[in-house]
């Protein structure tokens, strides 16, 4: 039998859970960044630490990163994934065009299979891409990796897709190597999009390669995450809390920097950056985690860090976003892969399966990961 | 070439096009959108579309509530910090454009078809250049009527002048909606300009402004063949020019009757005495207080009415002989003004332009002199046989605020069975049509508009006016009411069914493109007579 849920009890319900929720927030304290003392270096909230951002007459490039990937073809034991990275380059808001000749946008597909070794999955990734691009890719032998090495829930479809989309993440990382070597100079600022944390074990030597490439260069290397799970001791979001605390102190600056949050340590080796958190725009309607590489920041004074958080808050002006720079907005709709666009390629990969006379057995594979997606299509 | 735009969506009805930034668009534009991409072939075997564009509009990737918002805090004074990050990616137009011709080129070899596919999505369109519309140039320009030069927007493609075949746009009518003001007489002079040194047209105008001879400025008679191919009758004409006088014997019935409402009682009257009196008719109907078989009220009432059309009373002279005298300059007793439609008709036949100056006539005059000239035009050819009319050089008749004559009501009237209704209808079997000019094109039967195969459509701000016009045009314009509505004084569109396309011109200035028959006029000898017929 089917239940309707009365209407005043849904309200009712909504009430009690709304006073719960504010209940709690006014009893948490602010509380002071949480991190793993282990690993970082972490500073206690102090309204002194926020900085004006102010304008700037700069004149260096920005260069924004940003990757998708979405699944072609799930399976248990299978995952076929279309990658994408796209990179952009700003100067006084205007977009240049890159010296070299490699592709903004650069799109392969990657195949990532698991094998059971003992008690571990082993997982390795193929990549297939236009001849041109390869050459910007990741090696095949460093997608490896086994569940003995890596943080991932064994068995389940999100550790699978968490290791095909390794394919994407480190094309970030080299893609960003060529652009310091290829496009950029030394001042320059490249922005990725997320944290400068590795989260693959094998990625932490794409990492280092470009981290060198960047401190060689002189090339400041960023990164600007659009969500940030930090919270403070209290278990309030960070970035909620430092929020709060320039409401309360009154702070009269439209655009700020709060600085430090916190710093890796130099044991660190998978997360090597100087953590902030920035409100890039007086209408922006949240503020957002900024990390510079840590090795840079070490010899960047509070003028040089606020003279490239003024490029990025220059840049963060535009109306469809503001306080987030314009340059990522703009990555993230060229690298994202789009579900209508999906179809197309999926029609193509199927019916090619379907050539080769194996799609009646890929087929029952992918139906059962895919209920959930027809449920949801109900 | 600079790229204008990209094609982004849309469909053979209306293909969108996106606006490269700055570089602005007008609605009108013709634009060019090449379906073969080998630029090593591009010249030899080459397939493109032309498109013209209907409208344009504001597009933007942001919604229109940021739009709103950022206004509202500059015009409050919110000092927002905020913009547009590369503004012409995220703010732009769109145009709508109709694809007009599909063309395929092959060396100088042009193919024209009416485009029933859709150019290359995502193509860059290109401005119209003069060579891609070199297939509208004609073989021979001697026989042609010109009408201007193409127009794109308002950029005018100076080297590419617009001819129709003059035969075949005459004799198929030509018609010119236009209000007050857009260029229409300029227009007409640009026309006669170019045809009045050929021997194929004879074309009758009716000139109620006296605009077109030039009498007080520059006009036609500026033109270095006026001496042998114009002629210029008028009640008050310039010094070498013909009087125009129309003797009264001239008159027929039917012309009377094209003039006048006759009751059936006074129709078969007229006819009577016409058959009894002849040519002295009209004198004969003044002359007495009875005729047998015509009752004397019906008698009467048919002098008031002759009086009061042709302006004709009785006088007595001092021996008390009936004489006829005329309030009119037109109409004369006697022998005078005898030849006068023969005269202009033997011109006419002659391949010669004719101006009649009817500014001071007034309107039953000036149209009865048109019918009496047309009619006996139209009898004439009608006469000859198919190779004679072949070697006969084809007569139009220029006749402005054409409802007149060509309205429902005067086509519905019972005397409204006009030489001018006739021709609209059968002239172009026997090579002679209408050039019929009017603001109110909404009040011609959609019948004659429809024959009407050549429009030269000028602005027009009155809708009802565009909607007659474009539904009874050659091509579909039903895209076109705001092009129409917005065409500026001397930009015109030509609709025929002698051209590929509805072809937007831009009209030259009279004064200017008559200087180029002007040259070796200097020292030419001005006539010294006034000619009176007869």
């Amino acid at each position: 039998m089917l239940c309707i849920v009365n209407g005043g009890l849904y309200i009712k319900s909504i009430r009690e859970i709304a006073e719960i929720l504010s209940s709690d927030i006014s009893q948490r304290k602010l509380g002071n960044p949480f991190f793993n003392e282990k690993n970082y270096k972490s500073y206690p909230l102090d309204e002194k630490n926020f900085h004006e951002i102010k304008a700037s007459k700069n004149q260096k490039k920005l260069a924004f990163i940003d990757g998708g990937n979405q699944e072609l073809l799930p399976a248990p034991e299978y995952s076929v994934q279309l990658n994408r990275v796209y990179f952009n380059i700003f100067r006084n808001n205007e977009r240049i065009a890159p010296r070299s000749n490699i592709s903004q946008r650069i799109e392969f597909l990657s195949f990532t299979s698991s094998k059971m070794d003992g008690k571990n999955i082993e997982f390795q990734t193929k990549i297939a891409a236009e001849e041109d691009f390869l050459k910007y890719l990741p090696n095949e032998k460093d997608l490896k990796a086994s569940t003995h090495d890596e943080e991932i829930e064994t068995g389940t479809q999100a550790g699978m897709e968490r290791m095909a989309s390794m394919a994407r993440r480190f094309s970030e990382w080299t893609i960003a190597e060529h652009m310091i070597d290829s496009e950029l100079d030394s001042g320059d600022i490249i922005i990725k999009d997320g944290s400068l944390q590795t989260s693959h074990t094998n990625e932490y030597k794409y990492v280092d390669n470009v981290f060198k490439k960047a401190l060689e260069k002189k090339v400041i290397f960023a990164g600007l995450s659009k969500t940030c799970r930090l919270t403070t001791d209290t278990q309030i979001s960070l970035v909620d809390s430092i929020q709060r605390l320039a409401e309360e102190s009154n702070l009269s600056y439209d655009k700020w920097c709060y600085y430090p949050v916190a710093k890796s340590k130099e044991e660190n080796s998978n997360h090597r950056a100087l953590i902030m958190i920035v409100k890039l725009n007086k209408h922006a309607y949240t503020s957002f985690r900024f990390e510079i590489l840590k090795e840079q920041a070490d010899k960047m004074n509070k003028d040089d860090i606020l003279e490239v958080l003024s490029l990025v808050a220059d840049n963060s002006r535009d109306i469809r976003l503001p306080g987030y720079p314009y340059g990522l907005i703009d990555a993230d709709m060229w690298a994202r892969v789009k579900n209508d666009e999906l179809e197309g390629y999926k029609t193509k990969l199927y019916s090619e399966l379907s050539r080769k006379g194996v799609w009646s057995k890929v087929n029952p594979l992918m139906k059962i990961v895919d209920t959930h997606e027809k449920l949801d299509n109900k | 070439m600079d790229k204008r735009g990209q094609i982004v969506g849309g469909g053979l009805k209306n293909i969108l096009i996106r606006e490269r930034s700055g570089d602005k668009l007008e609605i009108g534009e013709l634009l060019v959108v090449n379906d073969n991409f080998d630029p090593e072939d591009l010249y030899n075997n080459r397939n493109y579309t032309i498109l013209q564009i209907k409208d344009i509009e504001y597009k933007s990737q942001i919604s229109p509530a940021m739009h709103e918002l950022l206004a509202g805090m500059e015009l409050e004074g919110h000092n927002p910090d905020l913009g547009f990050v590369e503004p012409e990616l995220a703010n732009y137009s769109v145009a709508a454009a109709k694809p007009m011709l599909a063309v395929h080129q092959k060396k100088d070899k042009y193919e024209t078809k009416s485009p029933k596919r859709l150019p290359n999505f995502f193509n860059p369109l290109f401005s119209i250049e003069t060579e891609d519309l070199k297939f509208l140039k004609p073989k021979n320009t001697q026989n042609s009527l010109y009408l201007g030069n193409v127009r794109s927007g308002s950029n005018v493609l100076e080297d590419l002048n617009v001819y129709i075949n003059a035969k075949d746009a005459l004799t198929h009518h030509i018609l010119i909606p236009a209000t007050t003001g857009r260029g229409k007489s300029n227009l007409v002079k640009v026309m006669l300009c170019s045809l009045l040194s050929s021997k194929d047209a004879g074309i009758l105008v009716l000139d109620p402004h006296d605009e077109y001879y030039g009498r007080n400025d520059i006009g036609l008679k500026d033109h270095e063949d006026s001496d042998d191919f114009l002629e210029y009758y008028s009640t008050d004409p310039p010094i070498g020019q013909s009087k125009l006088i129309i003797n009264i014997k001239s008159i027929t019935p039917k012309q009377v009757k094209g003039l006048t409402y006759l009751t059936q009682a006074q129709s078969e009257a007229v006819y009577l005495i016409h058959n009894r009196f002849g040519e002295n008719w009209i004198f004969e109907t003044f002359n007495t207080h009875h005729i047998e078989g015509v009752h004397p009220k019906t008698l009467q009432v048919l002098k008031r009415k002759l009086e009061n059309i042709l302006g004709i009373y009785v006088k007595k002279d001092e021996e008390g002989e009936v004489k006829l005298g005329y309030r009119s300059s037109l109409f004369k007793g006697g022998v005078v003004g005898e030849s006068t439609i023969d005269n202009i008709t033997e011109s006419l036949e002659q391949g010669k332009i004719v101006i009649i100056d009817s500014s001071k006539l007034n309107d039953p005059e000036e149209l009865l002199v048109g019918s009496m000239i047309l009619e006996k035009l139209f009898y004439q050819y009608k006469e000859y046989n198919t190779d004679e009319l072949r070697k006969k050089p084809v007569i139009s008749v220029i006749i402005e605020e054409a409802p007149r004559v060509l309205g429902k009501e005067a086509m519905e009237s019972p005397g409204g069975n006009n030489i001018y209704g006739t021709i609209a209808r059968e002239g172009r079997k026997f090579q002679i049509g209408l050039i019929a000019i009017t603001q109110l094109s909404s009040l011609i039967p959609k019948t004659i508009l429809a024959n009407m195969n050549t429009k030269i459509i000028l602005g027009n701000e009155m809708s009802v006016e565009r909607h007659a016009i474009i539904e009874s045009a050659a091509q579909d314009l039903s895209e076109d009411n705001r092009i129409i509505a917005s065409l500026d004084k001397g930009e015109a569109i030509v609709s025929s069914v002698f051209t590929k396309f509805a072809i937007p011109i831009k009209i030259p200035y009279f004064n200017d493109y008559i200087k180029k028959f002007q040259t070796g006029n200097e020292g030419k000898q001005e006539k010294v007579r006034t000619q009176i017929s007869g």
